[in-house]
């Protein structure tokens, strides 16, 4: 069975789709340049006033996005970190950034990122792309970009390259100076408001086309969208995730859950530098809480969790089946499962092998190929 | 004029309030000469952090409306080690409580709300001068490292006065200063990458905390790194939106007495600062002090700025008058 809120949503895609033009096919055009107009069944994204999308502005985001200029030492971009074969994650356990410094963190995927609420896997402050730029950018620990203390360095780089004399004067027309920090962080949150997906099967499916997922994948969605597993309840909605804003959003919502993914004490203890919410606000009810992140694309975005201590999505679904990772020993040991912290939403079931596929075939169902190769995201470099 | 007036009294009666909330105002005027003791603004109780942080915006505004008028003042700052001149060339022994020695690598600090207290009557606001650099509204950059030597990565400009007018008759005999270490809650928070000088610099810039550093004070103890960065912590809510709060706002509030601004100095000691931590080792949380209320470098670090780590009072150690 359907979820009634799955059955919402492809009315509504469909009434949108039946809207624009009167043809209710399932194949959307995709566009050819960059916007931030939401696709089919999304609703409108929420950008802030003093930054409207222009294409000028989203396409100078993205030299700015994948040029290594933009770190200290000229060897990384946030294009290094956020690869768009792999949805705009790195591959990698954890990040690497510029200096050679392990991040304690594994990257995040773009993927719709304009939507999203809170940004990073646990910091319920950093809320504007703009604003979230400046911690890859200047951020000292760990070093990403390895940039503080040069951005004028930075500014004379890009002011010295006569194709950024253009796309900055076209991107910010009628400024005296448009090489400053400010458009630099509001050409690149353009450009990742830009980064929309909605042409997986599953879109695909949801749009009316019933030939869009195997018939395993549709009896994945019923698990994956039922109340045994419960996976919708963090990661429901259009873009797979309940930490979501929009145009319309009047009341905001900044979920952090904790899925027993550790339990070093028994008191649901995390391992030190990677404690959730509780590393910004030191309370200990926030030990653990993470952002639910999306699960478009996530079979490409391996490893997986805020650590990426799970290598594979198999490992993934052991770690809800079983409520809580169980680590038998060493420095992380614990058992996950009797974490008091644990939310109540990861309670643990028994899945059979046909139903195990199922919800993985449904997961790889999620995956937008096309977004993987879209020119229009593209390295303009060649590079990544 | 007439309105600015009012306003700045406001700023005062709130100050006084405070200060009074404090519990030690009578002490406060007694022992002239010494540093006191002053509970942050907020640390103990978020919701203080609100009246204080109205006050903060009245005092802004008044130094954003004013025109320079009232009496010029200068309000000198020193960076020391004990009793030895800070300095980005050379080295500094038998710091903290294992006698390390200390390699320099920053030393840089916001203060706000300046005010000067004369011999009779009420404290009086310093009005900054929007010099355009080092001042901005209500706020001020102290900076006594000169990116030479250890400190490469920072600027060569320093700064080490606080310039201002304040509303008093000329000859008006000054006996003491009060100021709140870090930026305003009103302007902690507003973009950075679009800020003014001195709001501008990314190495003061604490973006996973949404503001700012309020002070950066770096160095190494042989291999050992310790910086010590103070800032508000424990902030959520939308900057763009203005509804930025902090559990752990960190605006330490200074009260010295004995301050003549045209004989005295303010001395910041960073022998004082880390007399009771160990240098030479990192033993947990991020190296140093980065305002982490279980780091265990800040239980000691914190208190010496002035901020109480849970429920003890706390007694700064860092401001001295000379
Ligand atoms: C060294 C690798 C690295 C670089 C370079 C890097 N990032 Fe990231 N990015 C990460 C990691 C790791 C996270 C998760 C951070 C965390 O949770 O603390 C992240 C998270 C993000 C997020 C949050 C996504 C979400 O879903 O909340 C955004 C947006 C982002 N990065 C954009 C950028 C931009 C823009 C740049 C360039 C200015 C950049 N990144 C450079 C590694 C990197
Ligand atoms: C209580 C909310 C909640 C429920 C229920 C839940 N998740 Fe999650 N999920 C999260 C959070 C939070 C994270 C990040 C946790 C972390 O990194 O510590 C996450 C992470 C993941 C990841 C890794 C994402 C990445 O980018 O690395 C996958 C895959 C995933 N969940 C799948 C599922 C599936 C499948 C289900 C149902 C069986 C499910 N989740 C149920 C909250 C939830």
């Amino acid at each position: 069975m359907l979820r009634p809120i799955t059955f919402a949503l492809t009315v509504a895609a469909a009434a949108l789709v039946a809207g624009c033009g009167g043809d209710d096919s399932a194949t959307v055009t995709r566009p050819t340049e960059l916007t931030a107009a939401p696709p089919p069944g999304f609703p409108a994204m929420r950008i802030p006033a003093d930054n409207a999308f222009t294409r000028e502005k989203a396409e100078l985001g993205r030299y700015l996005f994948y040029d290594r200029r933009l770190s200290g030492n000229e060897t990384q971009s946030c294009g290094t970190c956020h690869r768009q074969r792999y949805a705009f994650t790195d591959g990698r356990a954890r990040a690497l950034g510029s200096t050679m410094q392990d991040h304690p963190r594994a990257s995040m995927s773009l993927v719709n990122v304009g939507y999203t609420v809170t940004l990073t896997w646990a910091n319920p402050s950093v809320r504007q792309l703009e604003r979230q730029a400046l911690v890859p950018m200047f951020g000292e620990s760990p070093v990403e970009l390895g940039l503080a203390g040069m951005e004028s360095v930075m500014l004379d780089r890009l002011r010295a390259d006569a194709r950024y004399q253009t796309m900055f004067r076209a991107a910010f027309p009628g400024q005296s100076e448009p090489f400053t920090l400010d458009n630099v962080t509001k050409a690149i949150a353009t450009f990742e408001r830009a980064i929309l997906s909605a042409d997986s099967p599953y879109d695909r499916y949801q749009r009316g086309d019933r030939s869009a997922m195997s018939a395993s994948a549709v009896r994945g969605m019923d698990l994956y969208f039922g109340e045994r597993l419960e996976c919708f309840h963090c990661h429901g909605g259009f873009n797979l995730t309940d930490a979501v804003i929009t145009a319309a959003t009047r009341i905001e919502e900044t979920p952090f859950h904790n899925t027993g993914l550790y339990n070093l004490d028994g008191m649901g203890a995390y391992p030190a530098g990677n404690t959730g919410v509780h590393e910004i606000t030191s309370n200990p009810a926030d030990m653990g809480r993470f952002r639910a992140p999306t699960l478009r694309n996530i079979a490409v975005t391996a490893p997986y969790m805020h650590d990426g201590s799970i290598a594979t999505l198999d490992g993934v679904l052991d770690h809800y089946a079983a409520g809580g990772r169980t680590i038998a020993s060493g420095p992380n040991a614990g058992v996950g499962s009797a974490s008091p912290l644990r939310s109540e939403f990861v309670r643990g079931f028994v899945l059979s092998p046909s139903e195990r596929e199922d919800l993985l075939a449904f997961l790889r169902a999620l995956t937008d190929q096309s977004l993987l190769t879209d020119p229009r995201f593209a390295d303009p470099f060649g590079r990544e | 004029m007439t309105m600015g007036s009012v306003k700045t009294g406001l700023a005062i009666l709130c100050a006084a309030a405070l200060m009074q909330g404090c519990g030690d105002d009578s002490h406060m005027a007694m022992d002239a000469g010494e540093d006191h003791v002053h509970t942050d603004d907020v640390a103990t109780d978020g919701g203080a952090d609100a009246a204080v942080d109205a006050g903060s915006d009245v005092t802004s505004d008044a130094a954003s409306d004013a025109t320079a008028t009232g009496t010029a003042v200068e309000i000198r700052f020193e960076a020391a080690v004990g009793t030895a001149p800070f300095s980005c060339t050379t080295t500094f022994p038998q710091m903290g409580t294992s006698r390390a020695t200390w390699t320099p690598l920053d030393f840089r600090f916001y203060v706000h709300d300046v005010e000067l207290v004369p011999a009779t009557g009420a404290p009086v606001p310093v009005t900054l001068d929007q010099d355009g650099t080092w001042q901005y509204r209500n706020v001020a950059l102290l900076d006594f490292e000169n990116a030479s030597g250890t400190c490469s990565n920072g600027t060569t400009a320093t700064n080490a006065v606080v310039r201002g007018r304040v509303d008093a008759p000329a000859g008006t005999r000054f006996t003491g200063l009060r100021f709140k270490l870090g930026v305003p809650q009103a302007l902690n928070h507003q973009n950075p990458a679009a800020a003014p000088s001195p709001l501008n610099l990314s190495t003061l810039f604490w973006a996973w905390q949404s503001g700012y550093k309020f002070a950066r004070i770096d160095g190494r103890a042989g291999t050992n790194a310790v910086n010590i960065h103070i800032g508000s912590t424990g902030c959520s809510g939308d900057a763009m939106a203005g509804t930025v709060t902090c559990s752990e706002p960190n605006r330490a509030q200074y009260a010295l007495t004995g301050f003549d601004p045209t004989t005295n100095v303010v001395v910041a000691d960073l022998a004082a600062l880390l007399a009771t931590t160990d240098v030479s080792r990192d033993q947990g949380g991020a190296p140093g002090c980065m305002s982490g209320l279980t780091d265990p470098e800040c239980a000691t670090i914190l208190p010496a700025f002035g901020i109480p780590v849970g429920s003890a009072p706390a007694t700064q150690t860092f401001f001295r008058v000379r």
